[in-house]
């Protein structure tokens, strides 16, 4: 029931009469990370140099490769489109994105030019040709730095560290762009120690997209 | 009434006059350096000429800077600070990058049916259902971030997306990590801060604030390793010609006061003189600028140039008064005397205005605006003289004409007149002139703009370096499409680019850049909704893809009604949007025909381009610098007309005095003069162009003066000879020192004149001969 209650508290009522269990459960653990927007950081704060130290966390493990699942929840459709894949990313901020399932596509970023591999051929990707395209791996890339101050240029930013979780830390971010908030209303980014274990990028409205990640090797932690 | 007192009456007049309007005009004068408006501007109100003046109004503010250094960290860290600097300016306001579309992506919503790519036209035709299903699946599920429930309902299938990318200005211009644009050239990276002057660049005041923050901003880069900035714009080739003319006016201005005041000194030995010497030329020189700026706004820098080289014949007035006084010596008679020098001096005044004005009939707006500051100059210069002199010289010098220049003066006269006597044939020297002429004729002849203005080489380097790295080098070329409606331009603007496709990328034309790229023709709008019916709705495609993506129904019914839009976008539509994007050729409805242009980038082959246009309707290729070219050939010819008018009006004014044989000898010794200037001019290996003739008009108008002097002085030689000698040194020295311009106009125009008033004082004392030979 508290469950329940918690779906409908960030309003995805229509959704409700279809999803199942796990689909509960799963939103049970976005509203719980949803709390981290009560938790803003202010620079030069302790909740800013913890921020740092997961930061330095994440650093310290590059270069890293683990598996994605991406999971597309949009309310047009009856189920989520959900792709499978891998990537890799260096200490520079290179970074490979392979999608392996349904269907092979590659992206490779390196110092800031962006290639797209597909069926052998390989095309490049400005940002102004595919600007959400560019922007996601783009962020993608960055949120293993985790600077503040960049960050800041175009997020406010939350943090619930492990001592309010119990577990891992959640950080939120909310864009402070006015073309940045058309397209997306915030982002949270789970994790704990060295690692980004799962990343919720929402829409305005209830569309959202989820991004779960693992690693191979968890005794490296 | 006496023909003094109405000459110092008009005179009064016209200085109270000139006081006022300068009190009102001085204080807001404004300076415009825009070279381009010395040249001719006939067509203005033409399609042309709107187009053109609309495509520089667009680039002539731009400014954009490279910025390249080794280290990128530290380039990062940098160049915020840079940045700031830049935006402290008030002389910059906020840039449009031009990587978004703009709102042409919103006038595209909703129109997926009807806004095929040529690629998506072809995939819809060639691809089966299943083939195509697969597409569009792919491309959902391998955008991480990607695609959101409104672009998947109003654009199922991606293709209204990529249209709009093939829509979007075409640049090299790229983003980097921090949110910076950056460029790659000869393989470094370079930062790229594209800037918007906040008025025209041909503003003097922003010019210096400009330069000054661009200074600051540049010497901060420079502090980084292996730093190195480029940049373009029209802003640093006004502030060239700005700098460049600043310089000329300088040299001009300084070189002639000098040379002046020397000879002033050395003749009259009078320091009071001198002082009195340079009334008339100020109060000419302000009542000039101040007419100018009443008539046409803003004085032209290159007026102003000329407005220097004006000192030397303003001065002449003066001369004239000084070495007659001077001449009388104890007998000077203050009102005798003035009244001697009435009849030449005016005479003088009118043929040198006939002469300036004679430029205004010519119809370089540059030319008029140099016609009429030095005609108002000229005239209050006299009236000055005519005002104010005789009250301040009425008493006699304290001693005559020292005794060796007298003797110098006769004796150089006597040796001068020995010299020229053999030539003093009327008939003789017609006939030479006659034959010079003829010579002339055949004389080589050049119209080129791009020879007669050349901007500094190492700009244009930089400025074809920069466009050629964010691809945004456009010719001056472009093609013309008209059609009485907005369909018909359309589909000729299609129908031109498919005849511009197959010289795409060869040497015969880099790149074009068509309005049908971004708006096709209703008639193309409708084959696409035809093969759309066809393939995506008709054959069930997407009612199969909402099936494979488990949409909603509601979803589904929403999708659908979107794919099924008949209507189509116009050229009148899209204007608003057209409007915001600078990068795309003009488009404008006048008196009920639709205009368009395809802009075309060099290097370019415009033999090839015409070939590929003939028997398009509605579709001609401009080129502005043949144009120009044409037109100066034009100017050059009615340039040569307007001396021969010139000769003949005042011949005719003048007969009334002299009588025609009379007045045949006044004008003889100028044209001989002419023809001889213009011949040496060609030995010299320059090819004649209009400003060799304008400065013809000039020689005409100044070098009479010294004829017309030594015709009226009958007695009063003495005077006549050293004030004639006296005003040709002042004007050589000033308008000599034109030549020495780098503007290849100025300096034709200025070597003409140094040796034309040359030549004429040479020959001047002919007039007096070949009476003396007659009778």
């Amino acid at each position: 029931m508290v469950q329940i209650h918690l779906a409908k508290s960030i309003n995805v009522a229509p959704l409700i009469k279809i999803v199942c269990v796990c689909w509960l459960s799963l939103l049970a653990a976005l509203s719980t990370a949803q709390g981290v927007f009560d938790h803003p950081v202010e620079a030069a704060s302790a909740e800013a140099k913890t921020l740092e130290a997961i930061a330095q966390q994440l650093r310290d493990r590059l270069p890293i490769e683990g598996t994605i699942e991406q999971q597309k929840h949009l309310t047009i459709l009856r189920q989520p489109m959900v792709s499978k894949g891998s990537f890799e990313l260096n200490a520079t901020g290179d970074l490979q994105w392979r999608i392996d399932e349904p269907f092979a596509v590659t992206y490779a970023m390196v110092a800031g030019e962006l290639t797209r591999t597909m069926d052998g051929e390989v095309e490049a990707i400005t940002a102004s040709s595919e600007p959400a395209l560019y922007g996601f791996l783009q962020l993608f890339s960055r949120l293993f730095e985790l600077s503040l101050t960049d960050l800041n240029s175009y997020f406010a930013v939350y943090l619930l560290d492990p001592a309010d979780t119990g577990t891992g830390w959640v950080i939120g971010l909310t864009p402070q762009d006015s073309r940045l908030q058309k397209v997306l209303a915030h982002i949270v980014v789970q994790g704990e120690q060295g690692t980004i274990s799962q990343v919720m990028l929402s829409e305005p409205g209830d569309d959202y997209t989820v991004l779960n990640f693992s690693y191979d090797q968890p005794d490296l932690r | 009434m006496d023909s003094l007192v109405i000459a110092r009456r008009l005179s009064g007049l016209w200085l109270l006059a000139m006081l006022a309007l300068a009190i009102w005009q001085l204080p807001k004068l404004a300076f415009d350096s825009n070279i381009l408006a010395l040249f001719p501007d006939a067509e203005s109100h033409s399609v042309q000429a709107r187009i053109e003046r609309e495509i520089s109004a667009r680039f002539e503010r731009r400014v954009v800077l490279l910025l390249g250094a080794d280290d990128a960290a530290q380039a990062q860290q940098t160049l915020p600070q840079v940045l700031e600097l830049l935006h402290q300016c008030e002389c910059f306001e906020p840039a449009q990058t031009e990587l978004d579309g703009g709102s042409l992506a919103s006038l595209y919503l909703g129109h997926s049916g009807s806004l095929l790519t040529p690629e998506w036209r072809e995939r819809l035709q060639n691809s089966t259902p299943e083939q195509l299903l697969e597409h569009t699946q792919r491309r959902l599920l391998t955008r991480p971030g990607g695609i959101n429930a409104e672009s998947l309902i109003s654009d199922p299938l991606g293709s209204l997306a990529d249209f709009n990318r093939a829509s979007a200005p075409v640049t090299n211009i790229r983003i980097d990590s921090a949110g910076n644009l950056y460029t790659n050239l000869e393989q470094r990276r370079f930062y790229v801060l594209p800037l918007q002057l906040s008025g025209t660049p041909y503003s003097v005041t922003l010019q210096s604030q400009a330069q000054q923050v661009l200074q600051a901003a540049q010497t901060r880069w420079s502090q980084l390793a292996g730093a190195e900035v480029l940049k373009t714009g029209a802003l640093f080739y006004t502030l060239a010609g700005t700098d460049q003319a600043r310089r000329e006016i300088s040299t001009v201005g300084i070189g002639s006061l000098l040379g002046i005041i020397v000879l002033l000194l050395l003749v009259f030995r009078h320091v009071g003189l001198l002082l009195l010497a340079f009334v008339p030329l100020v109060t000419g020189v302000l009542a000039g600028l101040a007419t100018s700026a009443l008539l046409f706004g803003a004085v032209h820098v290159m007026a102003l140039v000329f407005g220097a080289a004006l000192v030397g014949v303003a001065i002449d007035y003066g001369l004239h008064y000084f070495a007659e006084r001077m001449a009388f010596g104890r007998q000077w008679q203050v009102n005798e005397g003035t009244r001697q020098l009435l009849a030449p001096l005016s005479l003088g005044l009118m043929t040198s205005v006939v002469g300036y004005l004679s430029f205004i009939a010519a119809g370089f707006p540059g030319f008029t605006q140099i016609a009429v500051l030095s005609s108002t100059g000229l005239i209050t210069a006299l009236a000055t003289v005519l005002l104010c002199y005789p009250r301040l010289l009425a008493r006699a010098p304290k001693s005559d004409m020292p005794a060796y220049l007298q003797r110098l003066i006769e004796a150089l006269a006597q040796r001068h007149e020995r010299l020229l006597r053999p030539l003093a044939r009327p008939v003789w020297m017609l006939l030479t002139v006659l034959l010079g002429t003829a010579l002339l004729s055949l004389a080589p002849t050049s119209d080129s703009i791009r020879q007669m203005q050349r901007p500094p080489p190492e700009l244009v380097e930089m400025d074809t370096r920069v466009r050629q790295s964010l691809a945004a080098g456009m010719a001056l070329q472009y093609i013309l499409v008209q059609a009485p409606d907005s369909a018909t331009l359309s589909t000729r603007l299609e129908q031109t680019a498919e005849r511009l496709q197959p010289l795409q990328g060869t040497p015969a034309l880099a790149n074009f850049n068509s309005l049908s790229r971004v708006v096709p023709s209703p008639a193309q709008q409708q084959l696409n909704q035809t093969l759309w019916q066809e393939k995506v709705l008709d054959s069930g495609l997407l009612q199969q893809l909402a099936q494979r993506l488990q949409l909603t129904d509601s979803a589904y019914q929403k999708m659908r009604l979107a794919a099924d839009n008949r209507a189509t976008i116009t050229l009148e539509d899209a204007q608003a949007s057209l409007a915001e994007r600078p990068d795309l050729p003009l488009y404008f409805a006048d008196q009920g025909r639709h205009y368009s242009a395809i802009s075309l980038a060099a290097p370019l082959d415009v033999t090839a381009v015409h070939q590929a246009l003939s028997g398009q309707a509605g579709a001609s290729l401009v080129d502005p610098v043949a144009r120009t070219d044409l037109l100066l050939r034009h100017y050059r010819h009615s340039a040569v007309g307007l001396l021969l008018l010139a000769y003949g009006v005042i011949a005719l004014l003048l007969a009334r005095r002299y009588g025609g044989l009379g007045a045949l000898m006044v004008i003889l010794p100028p044209a001989l003069a002419s023809v001889l200037a213009l011949g040496f001019v060609s030995l010299l290996g320059q090819a004649l162009n209009v400003f060799h003739m304008m400065a013809l008009l000039l020689v005409l108008g100044i070098g009479i003066d010294d004829t017309l002097f030594l015709r009226e002085a009958h007695t009063a030689q003495l005077g006549t000879r050293l004030a004639i000698a006296l005003s040709t040194l002042t004007t050589v020295l000033s308008f000599g020192l034109l030549a020495l311009s780098a503007t290849a106009a100025i300096h034709s125009f200025g070597l003409t004149v140094l040796l034309g008033i040359f030549l004429a004082y040479l020959l001047a004392p002919l007039v007096v001969l070949a009476r003396t030979t007659k009778s």
